[in-house]
């Protein structure tokens, strides 16, 4: 393929390879991979300061009565925990892996707009340092949940603007950053790299970009008339003014529930890369992937109301909600259909990409379908704020979403070191993982169906048994995760040197490049042969 | 620019440009046509 019409390398000037030195590489970076790693370390920091709220609340629910915490403590922990692992843990996870991985994986050079990916980085840490500095400010961090329902939110002391602030300065560092994703995946990919032989990975951070772009504005809109009913005096969500509480709610959701997929839609590309490298075998269905993608992410937006069951709407709304919440499982069973077809009759081994993957299949299944319980409006006026929930978006979020960003980091690493790490102490941290995430959530099913509720800080005696189980597994879970950071760190300082394709059964263009590849991915675009090889499906 | 550092050509640039400022747009458009809509319905 002719070279200039993908890129051109400028030949004129003075010989280095534009890599600065020192701290300015990293504040003034606009290169993909260290802007990468940055959101990835950002991420895991996020992580454990997220972490170390859940196990504050764990500690406070290890038996009833109050034992360590004021309740608006233990209020501000749960939501600055799902803030934090949602906008800071998660998010920036996956964005850090699109940023690592789109590039090498499209045959494109960087980031279509390096400077506004740079610019995309460095808001994060601003934007969770204000949120941070909210639990030391009068009145103490947020306390109404990470929903943000008024009027309880508004009832917030000092800490309220700045939340909202530091809300609009992550929803800005994401959209631009999943324009940065578009634009790169539509104008650079390699000639010849056709939007269907894109890898799945690709396809689902695409889809994911495109939902960003279109509901963190909503939030964004939703915030800002909080911020001016409670300073400017307009009354949107206040009832005595003529404004609508009930309407936060459909336009928090309207973001809300799209924003669970913009968390695990990259989780399903992930899924796909790494099965069928340890199944030896190409995906099963690899258009059939694409348009469930889709599909799940055009439902994504005509459900959100099934989160407001209890709030009260007409039975037609109810009706409508229900079952166009239950057509999820259809492209979303056929995606777990086709990562079970791969794997049959494959040559399959179990490293701790395979493993994480894996455990992914079958608990993000348990949390769907206990999704599909909540779904079924009747049920749902009984499971409505109770642990229950609790039990599904964490076996959706943690099993689902971070172990899928686990098993891409174990996957892709030796990819940017150029080392193996050990796996063995890999497979520990898998095994430690999947037992203590199973001992900490599965008893949460049962505490929400005997009706506990969730967000309390005390509760009745006959659900102390399994509230010190799950806080027990929660506590092993959470000392089990240090393995990850030292795994990674030793992995950076050396081991085993690996080859391009560190994967004996990898395919993708990223293993045609040499591992760890050079600062600049593809200064000339792959050859077809190279695309054809990489595109196993 | 130095060694080793890819240009993107100019269609390409072209094409870039083109396809982040409509994601801009859209993302903008969706903002303000989104406090729009509040407000008018808020004023009913």
């Amino acid at each position: 393929m002719a070279y200039d019409s993908h890129v051109a390398t400028d030949l004129d000037h003075d010989g280095h390879d534009h890599k600065p030195q020192g701290w300015r590489r990293w504040v003034y970076a606009t290169n993909h991979k260290d802007i990468g790693t940055m959101y990835l370390v950002f991420a895991g920091i996020s992580f454990f300061i997220g972490g170390t709220m859940a196990m504050l609340i764990r500690l406070e629910l290890f038996k009833p009565g109050m034992q360590f915490m004021d309740p608006l403590f233990f209020n501000s922990m749960t939501t600055m925990h799902a803030l934090e692992m949602i906008f800071g843990a998660v998010m920036p996870a996956w964005t850090g892996l699109a940023n690592w991985m789109i590039p090498m994986q499209v045959g494109a050079p960087d980031m279509a707009l390096p400077r506004l990916n740079n610019f995309s980085f460095w808001i994060l840490p601003f934007a969770f340092t204000l949120l941070l500095a909210t639990l030391f400010v009068p009145g103490g961090g947020p306390a109404g949940g990470w929903t943000m329902y008024p009027p309880l939110m508004l009832q917030g002391g000092a800490s309220f603007p700045m939340t909202i602030f530091a809300i609009h300065m992550m929803g800005i560092s994401s959209i631009l950053g999943a324009i940065n994703v578009v634009v790169t995946i539509m104008n650079l990919r390699a000639p010849g790299m056709t939007l269907l032989r894109m890898p799945l990975f690709v396809w689902t951070w695409l889809i994911t970009a495109y939902l960003l772009i279109a509901v963190m504005p909503v939030l964004a809109g939703a915030v800002t008339m909080l911020l001016t009913d409670h300073f400017f005096g307009t009354t949107f969500f206040t009832a005595a003014g003529g404004g609508d509480p009930v309407m936060f709610q459909h336009i928090f959701w309207f973001f809300g529930h799209p924003e669970v997929y913009i968390l695990i839609l990259p989780a399903f590309g992930v899924v796909s890369e790494i099965i069928p490298t340890f199944s030896r075998k190409p995906l099963f269905g690899y258009e059939a992937m694409v348009y469930a993608t889709a599909s799940i992410a055009f439902l994504s937006f005509i459900v959100w109301a099934h989160h407001m069951f209890t709030v009260g709407m007409p039975l037609a709304g109810q009706l409508f909600f229900m079952l166009s919440t239950m057509l999820i499982a259809i492209p979303t069973g056929v995606k777990v259909f086709n990562w079970t077809a791969t794997m049959y009759k494959g040559s399959l081994s179990f490293e701790p990409p395979m493993l994480f993957a894996l455990s992914f299949l079958f608990l993000f299944t348990i949390g769907g379908l206990s999704g599909l319980m909540l779904a079924i409006v009747p049920a749902d006026y009984q499971y409505q704020d109770t642990y229950f929930v609790v039990a599904h978006f964490h076996y959706v979020l943690v099993p689902g979403a971070i172990f899928a960003i686990m098993g891409a980091v174990y996957y892709w690493l030796p990819k940017w070191t150029g080392n193996m790490y050990d796996q063995t102490l890999g497979k520990w941290h898998f095994w430690l993982s999947t037992i203590f995430v199973n001992v900490l959530f599965f008893p949460q099913h049962f505490l929400g169906l005997a009706g506990m509720p969730r967000r309390i800080p005390d509760y009745a005696v006959q659900f102390t048994d399994w509230n010190m189980v799950s806080s027990i597994g929660g506590f092993c879970f959470g000392l089990s995760q240090f393995l990850f950071p030292y795994i990674i760190w030793k992995c950076v300082r050396g081991g085993e040197r690996v080859g391009n394709r560190a994967w004996e059964g990898a395919h993708g263009l990223e293993w045609e490049l040499p591992s760890p590849p050079p600062f600049h991915s593809w200064t000339e675009p792959p050859s077809d042969a190279l695309i054809n090889r990489g595109a196993a499906h | 620019m130095a060694l080793g550092v890819p240009t993107l050509t100019d269609q390409r640039r072209r094409g870039v440009r083109r396809t982040a400022l409509l994601l801009g747009f859209i993302a903008a458009a969706f903002y303000v046509g989104f406090m729009a809509m509040m407000i008018w319905r808020g004023s009913r």
